[in-house]
């Protein structure tokens, strides 16, 4: 513990008059409690207790693995490793006073940088909580900035948790999530969505690649939706494939949004991670949380600050555009370094041995036995598929052989789909592939 | 106390698309390629426009950036209502721990048993801290914490059958409440009915009883209230937001004023949030991440988001996905799992007897610095306070033109960083000071020498300040004017005039 | 930079005016209206400025812009009752003239109104310097 003794406390007390007692008779009788928990235990107890809890974990490195689902495992530069450690950065607060913050704030224009131009989009703000919240904020926003419309449409292969975090966001404004069917192709169907969409329709809201992996038609999407008056509002739930693919601006999304926690840090149990948030310059002032602009101080000389606080809640409170205040800025910083580390060939070929690994996966989970429903054309890093037994049992299975192969689909979309959705990263090795493809064999 | 010592460092350093080098043969890291996937040619795209940089600039980039910024582990840091204390050392290595960074959040349970127990444990110590026996530690921050108890009780308010466009249909807060109550409450479709604060700066029982009804469906307070004055009506306005069918909300944000001497649950609160990140010493990255896990009564338990832990007969831990009443998810998983390891590590190492010396230190050291200086910095309400205080700079203001903003300002000259200001609004010219309880003696004499020299300087001069910090007064003006929120969008900028 | 710290306010004798500070100029039916010289010092620099449209019809009270500073969002009520026939498009991209020239160039709009007497009802320059002082 850090803190003055009780005697220099009660001495400095003194000299302003007061004494310990008198600082909490203000707390009625009645109310007063004391703490019901354990008392203090040494710095090294509680280290070493929580560092041989934690190793009842079986990791990532104890077992082959191929889960994704919304939170990746990919490798995480030294740099990033580095910053993580740089103590300025990690106990600053909110840069509000801006003189002595340019460092931090720099960083985070920087990473606004960054978002708009994966995303394509215009403009960034400093981040969300995480990319399913962020989603949840797009589609609030296109609620907003549509007039009299009250319904989202989206495919119903969204992942269950993420419909509900989309539910709970537009509850508050009346709207309501309406469902559509999947393709033969693993994707939206476009013919429902042409079908369901009308002057009712507030947003429409896709992710790409999807939760099979698949690669969405988002050039007809926005023609559909944009024709109908709507907004379009797009996830990418790993940032990482947009070292490939075109970001959802390219294709005329108005607000984008995407997972970083692939280019901060491991999945850390889920959490924390960072959502990305882009809109074109119309909606710039209508978007949640934190802006850095460009400005420059009172010699000239190029300076940051915050801007546009007049959208948040401490100025414009129960009209604000939301209630966000603390992020995760510096996940942000943590995504700026990794970036900066590959720089653009790097980043590029980090997506490329994605798809690659993924693709990969696919074929030899093929090969081996199991039904791959959606293989052509090929996505991105992750695929279902149906292992020739059930899949929890399969799951249950291939525990035995120190395999974790992927997320057992009912529980991830609870959408009536069947199978395993399996991820591979850069960081998936071939003997891993080699091993879950030797299991299906086997239990075939 | 002089300004002239703290030098904070000045790199005129460009930023990563300033140094672009333009796109390398090859990437810096050999991830295996065997170019098998090829994407449908619609879909690709030739540049993204990461920045190329050599990495021994990057390093220097970065550092300097570190070097430009201004933490706890800087200097003193009194923000008001941010509880910016010293964020103790021993729990930040196990955020980054490998047995914690390599669990996939849907991993199977049996593969996550270390770190469900660990947030089981957080889920029974938070209950027993805030009073209130469930707990939800989904939430990722303060403000999502609060929109989630504004969703519970909107939901539970449904099963009940008494939402309609009459009837719990509204939300009160006191004026001097955190701007993120309001905004929480109407993102969860309440309206939102502010009730002024009575002289004093608390509650005005009266105004409140006015205020409530069967339109109400929640009164949203945080106790010490934004003036650092411990509110002890509190049972009595718990009585008559309860009387009227209501739900009390305790916003989190002050807990550091009263662990081991009161809680939520036993000043009749229904529900609340805890930022964990303030009152147990995450740092607070600049912005988050933070955490803001919710606990309340046993009538709201089912609403709470899901999944949350559970112990199993067999000893196991579960996680429990709850029935249809709970309003399900508010961000992916099982919320900031790293922060939340955090809090549990501080929890421990100060456990009962180490948390009531927080809250002890943290009030003693808001009253001595508020002594000291309310001859210069007098406040509103009665002279005790909890663990902050708000001040007003209105007579230095009359006076001669130096306000909150600039005695914030001249504040970073002299290597501390500003109070809130201009915040609550309630107070004129208002200076929001909390100390925090790992701020010594030393560090406290140093703030108040510093506030009471400012009072003394040159008007002149201080309205110019600062002078120490990496850039001078920004131009807060000019950005808000024109936004220009990338780079490229400076670019363009400069290109056009 | 130092707005509210012993300055003179400059408040026409001409002008009627609204306890929410709002000028107004009354010719041929048609009333000009801005905000006074005070209240644009209280708000200090307006950085943003949210306009209605041409032909919108407002009832006296109702919020018809949003002036935005740094740190503060105030709105701007109608002081009669009217249709909006000019707008001053000019604040869009120089949100300073409602500093620099409050009762000239920085006007906000236009109203045609539809009921003349109502002007009889505003605060005159007396009436108007006594509620800021009060």
């Amino acid at each position: 513990m850090d803190l003055a003794h009780p005697t220099h406390i009660e001495a400095m007390l003194e000299d302003v008059g007061y004494t310990l007692e008198d600082l909490f008779r203000d707390i009625p009788q009645p109310i007063q409690r004391s703490l019901e928990i354990p008392k203090g235990e040494p710095d090294h107890k509680v280290e070493q207790d929580i560092q041989s809890t934690l190793a009842e974990n079986t990791t990532l490195q104890d077992q082959a693995t191929f889960l994704g689902g919304g939170s990746y495992h990919h490798w995480i530069p030294p740099e990033t490793r580095f910053m993580a450690k740089r103590g300025e950065l990690l106990t600053a607060y909110t840069p509000y006073q801006a003189e002595i913050n340019q460092g931090l704030l720099q960083s985070l224009f920087e990473f606004q940088t960054l978002t708009a131009r994966l995303l394509e989009l215009d403009a960034a703000n400093t981040g969300m909580y995480d990319g399913a919240s962020a989603a949840g904020e797009a589609v609030l926003m296109a609620l907003r900035t549509t007039r009299n419309r009250h319904q989202i449409l989206t495919p119903e292969h969204i992942p269950h948790q993420r419909r509900s975090i989309l539910n709970n966001y537009i509850d508050g404004a009346s709207g309501t999530l309406e469902t559509l069917p999947t393709s033969p192709e693993g994707t939206t169907d476009l013919n429902a969505l042409e079908d369901a969409i009308d002057d009712e329709t507030a947003g429409v809201h896709i992710e790409t690649p999807n939760a099979y992996g698949r690669i969405e038609p988002l050039d007809e999407i926005a023609q559909i939706t944009h024709e109908a008056g709507a907004r379009l509002t797009v996830h990418v739930p790993d940032i990482t494939a947009l070292g490939l693919l075109h970001g959802p601006g390219h294709y005329g999304a108005d607000i984008a949004t995407s997972e970083g926690q692939p280019l901060a840090l491991p999945p850390s149990y889920g959490g924390p991670a960072l959502g990305l948030f882009a809109v074109d310059d119309a909606h710039l002032r209508r978007m949640p949380g934190r802006l850095v602009g460009h400005t420059h101080d009172a010699n000239d000389d190029d300076a940051y600050c915050m801007t546009l606080q007049t959208r948040e809640q401490h100025i414009r409170r129960s009209r604000a555009t939301s209630n966000i205040c603390t992020n995760q800025s510096f996940l942000a910083v943590l995504f700026t370094t990794t970036l900066a580390a590959y720089g653009e060939t790097g980043f590029k070929n980090l997506a490329r041995s994605n798809a690659d690994k993924g693709h990969t996966l696919a074929a030899r989970l093929a090969e081996a036995g199991a039904h791959v429903p959606y293989q052509d054309p090929p996505g991105y890093n992750e695929v279902l598929y149906e292992p020739p037994i059930d899949a929890d049992a399969f799951r249950d299975e291939a525990k035995a052989h120190d395999i974790d192969p992927g997320i057992p689909a009912k529980h991830l979309m609870n959408n009536g789909t069947d199978g395993l959705i399996a991820c591979a990263t850069e960081t998936t090795t071939p003997d891993a592939i080699d091993a879950l493809a030797n299991l299906i064999q086997e239990v075939s | 106390m002089d300004p002239d010592t703290f030098r904070q460092a000045r790199w005129d350093e460009p930023t990563l698309f300033d140094l672009d080098e333009g796109p390398a043969p090859e990437g810096p890291f050999d991830h295996e390629t065997t170019n098998e996937a090829n994407l449908p040619d619609e879909h690709a795209r030739e540049t993204v426009g990461i920045p190329t940089v050599p990495r021994s600039r990057l390093t220097r980039h970065l550092t300097r950036q570190a070097q430009m910024t201004f933490g706890v582990d800087t200097g003193t840091y009194p923000l008001g209502s941010c509880t910016m204390k010293y964020n103790a050392k021993m729990p930040e290595p196990l955020a980054h721990e490998p047995d914690l960074l390599n669990v996939h959040p849907l991993a199977r349970e049996e593969d996550a048993q270390g770190i469900l127990a660990l947030l089981y444990q957080l889920q029974e110590a938070l209950a027993a801290i805030g009073g209130l026996p469930h707990v939800s530690l989904q939430p990722a921050a303060g403000a999502q914490g609060e929109f989630v108890a504004m969703r519970m009780v909107r939901e539970r308010f449904r099963d009940l059958g008494e939402i309609s466009e009459e009837t719990r249909c509204e939300v009160v807060v006191p004026d001097s409440a955190h701007g993120t109550n309001p905004a929480s409450a109407a993102m969860a479709g309440f309206e939102v009915l502010e009730i002024p604060s009575g002289s004093d700066g608390c509650v005005d029982v009266k105004a409140l009883e006015d205020a409530v009804s069967e339109r109400t469906a929640a009164f949203m307070l945080t106790n010490p209230n934004t003036l650092g004055i411990f509110e002890r009506d509190v049972e009595k306005i718990a009585e008559i937001v309860h009387d009227a069918g209501a739900m009390l909300y305790y916003d989190g944000a002050n807990l550091n004023a009263i662990l081991g001497k009161t809680n939520p649950g036993a000043m009749g609160f229904d529900i609340m949030h805890f930022n964990v990140h303030k009152t147990f010493a995450t740092p607070h990255g600049g912005g988050g991440p933070g955490a803001g896990p919710v606990a309340c009564t046993e009538e709201l338990a089912p609403y709470l988001p899901v999944p949350r832990v559970k112990k199993g007969k067999d000893g196991l831990y579960v996680l429990d996905d709850g029935d249809e009443r709970s309003i399900g998810a508010v961000k992916g998983f099982h919320g900031n799992v790293g922060v939340l390891v955090r809090a549990l590590a501080y929890i421990r190492q100060h456990g009962s007897d180490g948390l009531t010396r927080v809250t002890e230190t943290a009030v003693a050291n808001a009253n001595y610095l508020y002594q000291r200086i309310k001859d210069a910095y007098p406040a509103p309400g009665e002279a005790l306070k909890k663990h902050e205080f708000v001040v007003t700079a209105e007579g230095l203001w009359e006076e001669n033109g130096v306000g909150a903003t600039e005695v914030g300002k001249r504040l970073l000259d002299y290597g501390i960083h500003a109070p809130t200001v201009h915040f609550p609004i309630n107070v004129k010219e208002s200076l929001m000071i909390e100390p925090t309880e790992t701020e010594t003696r030393e560090a406290l004499d140093a703030l108040v020498d510093a506030l009471l020299s400012i009072g003394d300087e040159a008007p002149g001069v201080v309205r110019e300040a600062p002078f120490n910090t990496a850039a001078g007064r920004v131009d807060d003006v000019h950005a808000a004017r024109n936004p220009l929120l990338t780079w490229d969008q400076v670019q363009r900028d400069q290109d056009g005039s | 930079m130092l707005g509210g710290f012993n300055v003179g306010h400059e408040t026409p004798k001409k002008l009627a005016y609204t306890k929410e500070h709002e000028w107004v100029n009354v010719e041929d039916g048609k009333a000009r209206i801005g905000i006074t010289d005070f209240a644009q010092d209280q708000l200090t620099d307006v950085v943003y400025v949210e306009l209605p449209t041409e032909d919108e019809t407002l009832s006296q009270g109702d919020a018809f812009a949003v002036l935005e500073s740094v740190k503060s969002v105030s709105d701007v009520y109608a002081p009669v009752d009217g249709t909006v026939v000019q707008v001053n498009h000019e604040l869009e991209d120089s949100p300073e003239l409602i500093n620099d020239d409050p009762y000239g160039d920085g006007w906000i709009v236009v109203l045609d109104m539809h009921d003349a007497s109502q002007a009889e009802d505003l605060l005159d320059h007396e009436e108007y310097v006594d509620h800021t002082e009060a």
